[in-house]
């Protein structure tokens, strides 16, 4: 990678979804597309597994994860992702169905930023995007 | 935007926050049988559930009725698609969806934010009626509150055969029905066997 492609990727904002619905990660770039953050990119996979494969292989600023997946859940990939130094400062945010105490309590160690239940409105995501991003778009 | 879908679009939320608001008893539930227990039969958190997806999601304003005489219900267009979530936990169960395949093509469009000339695919039908099933089920288990989080499989969607009549599901217990801008989707729950 030359400098300037270098340069390019530090100012991109790559944000990984990972559902196994085809359906919601095309919702959610629908969302973030509207936000128009600068330098924003969306990144999917379709379970945890396929996650932590795509975060070997490029620079991640976010991840916004569902919980119930196959091969390897949400909750497992944020297990993984806090044990890598070199991924801890990526910031994960949960998107399930799942808003219950325990389920909120299982991850409560894991440094969730934010845990947005389903359903929710476009809006509701849209605010949580500005509220993670905006301060990284600014800078 | 011309989609109802649209970030600014007004949203009927006094309503479903009066609903959701309700102080519900919780449901008791014996851990060592791990089936899906009767009172959860008439669970009203299901209905509310499956009303909060549909108006939160796709902006539509929904009523909710008793099965009734589900041979009466106007003709679907097109077919119906079936759509099941197996859960397991302190009890274990599905949680099962039908709807015409127009109101599901209409839904794909709103959730995706696609106009009238945008094609929908039968792939993305399929996607909306299995994720629309995993909400409501996932959204109805939530509020039990159980101390042990449910795992959910992933959707399994099925076309019925061509002339399935809706009364057909009240074998497989159908626990309401949702109109939707005259359209239906029959919703209910099956315990495990």
């Amino acid at each position: 990678m030359d400098n300037n492609n270098a340069r390019a990727e530090d100012r991109q904002l790559n944000i990984l979804v990972v559902d196994d619905s085809a359906m919601m990660r095309a919702m959610i770039k629908r969302v973030v597309e509207i936000c128009d953050f600068p330098g924003a990119h969306i990144l999917f996979a379709g379970n945890g597994k396929e996650a932590l494969q795509v975060l070997t292989e490029k620079r991640v600023s976010a991840v916004f994860t569902d919980i119930n997946m196959p091969e390897m859940n949400g909750v497992e990939l944020l297990r993984q992702i806090r044990q890598r130094p070199e991924w801890r400062q990526i910031i994960c945010v949960i998107i399930s169905t799942d808003g219950s105490d325990a389920r909120k309590q299982e991850v409560s160690g894991l440094d969730v930023k934010a845990y947005l239940e389903k359903p929710f409105s476009p809006e509701v995501m849209r605010d949580v995007l500005a509220e993670l991003f905006e301060p990284c778009a600014q800078a | 935007m011309s989609s109802p879908n649209c970030l600014n679009h007004a949203l009927r939320r006094d309503e479903l926050s009066a609903l959701e608001q309700k102080k519900l008893p919780a449901m008791r539930v014996n851990p060592s049988e791990g089936r899906l227990p009767r009172r959860a039969k008439d669970d009203e958190r299901l209905r509310l559930a499956a009303v909060s997806v549909l108006e939160t999601m796709f902006y539509r304003v929904v009523e909710v009725s008793q099965p009734g005489n589900l041979a009466d219900l106007p003709a679907a267009k097109g077919c119906w698609l079936h759509s099941s979530v197996t859960f397991s936990g302190a009890f274990s169960g599905s949680v099962v969806c039908w709807l015409p395949e127009g109101l599901a093509e209409a839904l794909t469009r709103d959730f995706l934010g696609l106009s009238e000339e945008d094609a929908v695919d039968e792939g993305q039908r399929t996607d909306l009626v299995a994720e629309l099933s995993n909400m409501i089920c996932g959204r109805w288990l939530s509020t039990l509150q159980h101390p042990i989080p449910f795992a959910l499989t992933h959707p399994a969607v099925v076309e019925e055969p061509e002339g399935w009549c809706p009364s057909e599901a009240f074998l497989h217990a159908p626990e309401f029905v949702i109109n939707v801008d005259g359209e239906t989707i029959l919703v209910g729950t099956i315990g495990e066997k």
